[in-house]
């Protein structure tokens, strides 16, 4: 191995570095040079993560030889920023919400930065030119448009609300600043003395017994410091729902999937443990594997794990009221097949741990993670330490989207190889190893009818789903549930019955993604929905008013609905895209199409039972209709000096804004300047527990504990305000950095001089505060708890695209999204997981999809062949939000995240049908799909009229506790777009 | 997945990467904007790699030069100097609208036209555009016409011991329009499914025709009966000539399309391409 000596000019400064010819720029300046703000994202050029300019011109760091750029000026997006301002386009990203998971922030402004050299007023064509190379997979390049347009100074505005100090505001994210410099650490740009680096083998065949794993040539590599395999990792098995832990470490007898980890190396550097991996030999005996959810369920096919018969992991059969009543109540029934696809979370931060065993014995964990909580908790149960033995760090995150919401191998692999070798360890996936690991949506076979009366009301529903869940569990059981659970929170269902089969195949498991089991039965049923109304002369958005849900309503399966403006979001969807003058007027090759969809605002359950002690150490613990412990827990600690306040929670920030939420609602709580509340939530020693950006909780559930929290702050300063003032502490009131006396707001006194007498004669001034949802959330039967939760979203989507007739090239034009999401905190926040939704949605419904060979291997996992939507593809959107106040909400709010992916699927596919006069029911909704359909004009199969019998209108149970109040029924929205 | 192990090359002149070549043969590649080639190797698709000989260094591969008989691109020229270069887009809108249609910006100034001819992937944007061109390959001590460059995927006529040096185009004959299409799955930064490039010369009926489709056989192919049937026909024969290239093609099924989709979206291109290519005749 030969090295030399190279000066690279970096951001105007020569830097001697010894290279290996082979090695590339993107490695050079992360490992070398200390430039992490460079990010690695696919290593072969397809999404332009690590964009520097050379010579001014944007360029792939990852497709460049370090050796052979000496002599060229190179700059970084360290290099931006000059005297420590920031570039007005890095400002202009962090003022227009251009920044959300912030891993294609770097690349992305450098490639804006290239382009604002050549002509300082770009166009939208010219902009969407620049950056086709750019993938963003958070924030629809909405925000990014906006801020390249708008960088000289102008901004958007987002519909911000009055009613208080913070909450309520479009504030920058508190951390884009971090983010558009480079200066945000990702856990691979972290890097501690003495660190090895770790890579997995992957089985290389779908369905095998290990016969023999010689790791022997690999340990004499030089560089290499230890190898382990199955035998090394413990005997206990791991998961996400405790009632199927089905995963080792790495694999000890059974390889189930390509790609399962049967071994690990940890070497001096990322290119000796790639070697190492060549060198280990591994034998198996072949089984025969199934890869086809219908196969895998017949009697004699291969069987996966012993202890599930025909691969059965999750049964549901559900069934409230009586559809066989509904459907003979119904004067028209319709039924369908339909078929979700297999697709990918993508982050754009591939996943990535570092480990490292600190003197006392206790295990430091960085991971690349979203719920904290749980790897926390899945390293006591793996290695039987106590959680107190255990500290998790989660560094930033580069998008998680669910892919990282559950213990990975890099996590469990990396803490057993620093175990062994006394050194940090980093491992941190390829994009390749992303998709083999997958955990994406499952592949839904769904079958569906719906019965309705001639005005359109719904007298029942069925639906029958076959999920392939491949090898593993992961979230697969609680993904079979919320395919049926969440489906009457839309529509009042008087009759509904669910069946559900979540199979083993020999394929990477598929786990949770946004909106988690629920965007497939949603476009499933948006769609039958559309072919109903279309079929019976009913205008879709009509039928949908007809049957939607009302405030303070419980489900037919016992969900209790608070807060629930849909009617007015689809109201609101109808006026804005202008409907009436659109649908069904439109020529040939043009297409508008509605789609609808909510989300819970937080599981009502956690996802283990019990209390938070280790998993062996507990009793069998049955389910009880209540919350052991608290979901979200913060602690709010003022410095000493009454000038800042530290809010703690274990609540992730992964890119969703989750931090600026619970910045903007502490410092409203506190009543004093965002700017003086700090957010800490990467620390495991430093926050109590919540447990993670999943099933969109952390708005409402960590929001609300900061909120607690910072009250109980304010508790303890209020005597001593109201001494001073001479009042009585319930006279007082907290806001803009003063107590002062409610009804006379002159008198007053600084928020930061009480707080420091406070300090003085007591110590510390910290603030608890805790959620734990309602008690008794959900019903009597089994899997009542899935699809819980102390709040719902609502939203409407209209989607108006163009057909290529002669291809079926679709070109998405533009989307309209009204939602109800409680009341917004952050409203520029809420539009920005919009435009993100939809663009992804939209990509899903048309793009995206893991194919895999006949020997179980994936074809495409790399983004040249897994197509994400790029800026080019992304509609113009309106994103608006209804007036709504949730009673359960932090300042009446509730999630957004998930909830907006949902309209989005059955809004493209109505659009196309409606563009074509040809239902694609299997997505991707492919132009070869469409084309081929157009073609050959298969007729459809059409529901049936029939003589229904006579029904009493159905009238819904009122929901239990709390209930939402009337709004006022106002709408808000972003500034006139800049995209048009 | 790391590079392997290899030595960087940064020859001078022709006369030093053509001694490199000749000494290190099949362990050898040259390396022009390498945006296959670090990908093949990354992705460990070529093996037994050990010297890179790098062009970048070597003077005179850079220029887009106008002759008097027609235009000479250097080997280095990037498709992103090609979209942008004001006289290209005048004389071949066709090739800057091909090049400007490749990849993203970043490659677009990484990679290089000589790259992406030679390296001969069925799916390069300009090989059809070069074959319908009439376009030669200069190599160093020879020419080679692009219509016989191309012997399979990742296979051309140019030897171990030989490097693509320039591009030659010969400058249009008067009522000549060229057009190329290509159908991707997205809006950006997408290989091509399938693509057409046709040239035609018109005079009131049609003079010369040449038909290449792209990414639907291993090689660049050309269309040779559609364009021997295009020769002596009026411009209303377009939708049969398309016909015709349809069944021309070669493709095979992939992750991007299907067999028969390809054959599908070959016809509309070739129909599409010619209409613009006549339209472009003036």
């Amino acid at each position: 191995m030969t090295y030399r000596t190279v000066v690279l000019k970096v951001n105007g400064r020569e830097c001697p570095v010894s290279v290996k010819d082979g090695d590339t720029l993107l490695h050079v300046l992360r490992e070398k040079l200390a430039l992490t703000g460079t990010k690695r994202g696919c290593e072969i050029g397809d999404c332009g993560a690590c964009t520097v300019l050379v010579d001014g011109g944007p360029m792939n760091a990852c497709l460049l030889l370090a050796a052979a750029v000496e002599g060229r000026e190179i700059t970084t997006i360290e290099g931006l920023a000059k005297g420590g301002e920031l570039h007005p386009l890095q400002r202009a990203f962090v003022e227009e919400g251009a920044v959300q998971c912030g891993y294609c922030s770097p690349g992305m402004i450098l490639a804006a930065k290239a382009l604002l050299d050549r002509n300082p007023d770009p166009g939208v064509e010219e902009i969407k030119d620049a950056l086709g190379g750019n993938l963003c997979r958070c924030t629809g390049y909405h925000g990014i448009i906006r801020a390249v347009r708008n960088w000289k100074g102008a901004r958007s505005t987002h519909g911000d609300l009055d009613r208080h100090e913070c909450v309520g505001r479009s504030l920058p994210r508190v951390d884009a600043i971090d983010k558009v410099t480079g200066r945000a650490k990702y856990t691979a740009d972290l890097a501690f003395p003495g660190m090895l680096h770790a890579r997995l083998l992957g089985s290389a065949i779908a369905h095998g017994r290990i016969r023999r794993i010689d790791t022997s040539k690999a340990e004499a590599l030089q560089g290499v410091a230890a190898v382990i395999t199955g035998k090394d990792v413990p005997d206990v098995t791991y998961g996400v729902s405790p009632a199927r832990y089905d995963e080792h470490v790495l694999a000890k007898e059974k390889v189930r999937y390509v790609g399962d980890p049967i071994a690990a190396v940890a070497a001096v550097d990322e290119e000796t443990a790639e070697r190492a991996l060549k060198l280990i030999e591994a034998e198996y005996e072949e089984l025969p594997a199934v890869f086809d959810p219908e196969e895998a369920i017949r009697d004699g096919a291969p069987l996966l794990h012993d202890k599930y018969k025909n691969n059965v992991n999750t049964l549901v059969e559900q069934h409230f009221g009586d559809v066989e009543k509904g459907f003979a109540e119904a004067d028209y029934v319709r039924e369908e097949s339909f078929v979700g696809n297999h697709t990918n979370q993508a982050p754009m931060e591939p996943h990535a741990s570092i480990a490292t065993w600190e003197g006392d014995g206790t295990l430091v964990l960085h991971s690349s993670t979203q719920a904290p909580h749980y790897v926390h908790y899945m390293l006591a149960h793996v290695f039987k330490i106590p959680l107190g033995r255990i500290r998790v760090v989660r560094p930033t995150v580069g998008g998680g989207f669910g892919g990282k919401a559950a213990t990975t191998p890099l996590d469990l692999c990396s803490s057993i190889l620093a175990r062994k070798t006394g050194r940090p360890v980093r491992a941190v996936f390829t994009r390749r190893e992303v998709f083999e690991y997958n955990r994406g949506r499952h592949r839904q076979h769904m079958r569906m009818k719906l019965g309705v009366k001639k005005d359109g009301r719904i007298t029942a529903f069925q639906s029958r789903i076959l999920l392939d869940g491949g090898a593993y569990s992961s979230f697969g059981v609680a993904t079979a549930y919320y395919a049926g659970g969440m489906m009457p929170t839309l529509y009042h269902l008087p009759n509904y019955k669910y069946d559900g089969i979540r199979v083993y195949t020999n394929k990477p498991a598929c786990g949770a993604f946004r909106g988690h089991g629920v965007p497939q039965p949603r476009f499933a049923f948006e769609c039958l929905l559309n072919m109903v109304a279309e079929e019976i002369g009913i205008d879709p958005i009509e039928i949908r008013l007809r049957n939607a849900m009302d405030r303070n309503t419980r489900t037919v399966n016992d969900l209790d609905i608070r807060s629930c403006e849909f009617k007015a979001t689809l109201e609101a969807v109808r006026e804005k895209a202008g409907w009436a003058a659109k649908y069904g007027k439109l020529a040939r090759g043009r297409g508008i199409g509605v789609g609808c969809g909510g989300f819970v605002s937080g599981a009502g359950y956690a996802i283990y039972r019990g209390d938070v002690r280790l998993s062996h150490e507990k009793q069998p613990q049955p389910f009880v209709k209540e919350s052991v412990f608290p979901h979200g827990n913060a602690m709010v600690r003022v410095l000493e000096d009454g000038m800042a306040a530290v809010c703690m929670i274990g609540a992730a920030e992964i890119g969703q804004g989750a931090a600026t939420i619970l910045t903007q609602i502490c410092a409203e709580g506190l009543g004093i300047p965002p700017d003086r509340v700090r957010t800490r939530a990467e620390d495991s020693d430093l926050c109590p527990i919540d447990l993670g950006a999943y099933s969109s909780r952390v708005t409402l559930m960590g929001g609300n504990a900061v909120l607690m929290a910072a009250r109980d702050v304010v508790k303890k300063l209020l005597p001593i305000a109201a001494t001073e003032l001479k009042c009585k502490a319930g006279q007082l009131e907290v806001g803009g950095g003063r107590i002062f006396v409610k009804s006379e707001p002159a008198r007053a006194m600084d928020w930061a001089e009480a707080a420091r007498r406070y300090f003085n004669a007591n110590g510390p001034l910290v603030g608890t505060g805790w959620y734990k949802p309602p008690k008794g959330l959900g019903g009597d039967f089994k899997g009542a708890a899935v699809g819980t939760s102390p709040a719902y979203s609502f939203g409407s989507s209209v989607c108006e695209l163009s057909v290529d007739l002669d291809t079926g090239k679709v070109s998405v034009e533009r989307f309209t999204d009204f939602h109800d999401c409680g009341t917004p905190v952050n409203p520029m926040s809420v539009h920005g997981q919009v435009e993100g939704a939809i663009v992804m949605g939209a990509g899903e419904t048309l793009l995206e999809e893991m194919v895999f060979d006949a020997k179980g291997r994936v074809v495409n996992p790399s983004f040249h062949d897994y197509l994400l939507m790029t800026i080019r593809d992304a509609p113009e959107i309106f994103s608006g939000l209804v007036d709504s106040y949730e009673p359960e909400g932090p300042f009446g709010a509730k999630e957004i995240g998930e909830g907006s992916t949902l309209p989005v699927l059955g809004a493209v596919a109505h659009a196309v049908a409606n563009a074509t006069g040809v239902w694609i029911t299997e997505l991707p909704i492919t132009p070869e799909k469409i084309l081929f359909a157009m073609k050959n004009g298969k007729p459809r199969s059409a529901g049936k009229w029939q003589e229904g019998r006579p029904s009493k209108p159905f009238r819904p149970k009122p929901c239990r506790g709390k209930k939402a109040p009337d709004p006022k029924g106002g709408t808000r929205g972003q500034s006139p777009k800049v995209l048009a | 997945m790391p590079i392997p192990d290899l030595q960087l090359h940064r020859p001078r002149s022709l006369e030093e990467a053509r001694d490199l070549l000749a000494r290190f043969r099949e362990s050898a590649r040259v390396l022009a904007g390498g945006t296959d080639l670090l990908v093949d190797l990354r992705q460990d698709r070529v093996t037994g790699v050990e010297h890179l000989v790098a062009l970048r260094e070597i003077p005179g591969l850079r220029a887009i030069e106008e002759l008097p008989d027609g235009w000479r691109f250097g080997a280095l020229v990037t498709p992103e100097m090609v979209a942008r270069h004001p006289r290209v887009r005048e004389t071949f809108p066709a090739l800057a609208e091909a090049a400007a249609c490749m990849a993203g910006w970043q490659v677009r100034n990484l990679g290089t036209i000589g790259g992406n001819i030679a390296s001969a992937v069925p799916s390069s944007d300009l090989a059809p555009f070069f074959i319908a061109a009439g376009g030669e390959a200069i190599l160093t001590e020879r020419r080679v016409p692009l219509k016989d460059f191309f012997l399979g995927p990742r296979r051309t006529a140019c030897a171990r011991d030989e490097i693509l040096t320039h591009l030659f185009v010969p400058a249009p004959a008067p009522r000549t329009g060229i057009s190329y299409q290509r159908f991707a799955l997205r809006g950006a930064n997408a290989l091509a499914v399938a693509s057409v490039a046709a040239m035609l010369r018109l005079d009131g009926a049609i003079e010369d025709a040449r038909v290449v489709l792209g990414a639907v056989a291993p090689i660049p192919l050309i269309a040779a009966k559609t364009s021997a049937f295009l020769i002596g026909k009026p411009t209303s024969v377009f939708a049969e000539a398309a016909k015709i290239a349809r069944e021309e093609a070669r493709p095979i099924s992939d992750v991007r399309g299907s067999k028969e989709y390809r054959l599908e979206i070959v016809e509309v291109l070739a129909a599409r391409a010619l209409a613009q290519a006549a339209e472009r005749c003036g």
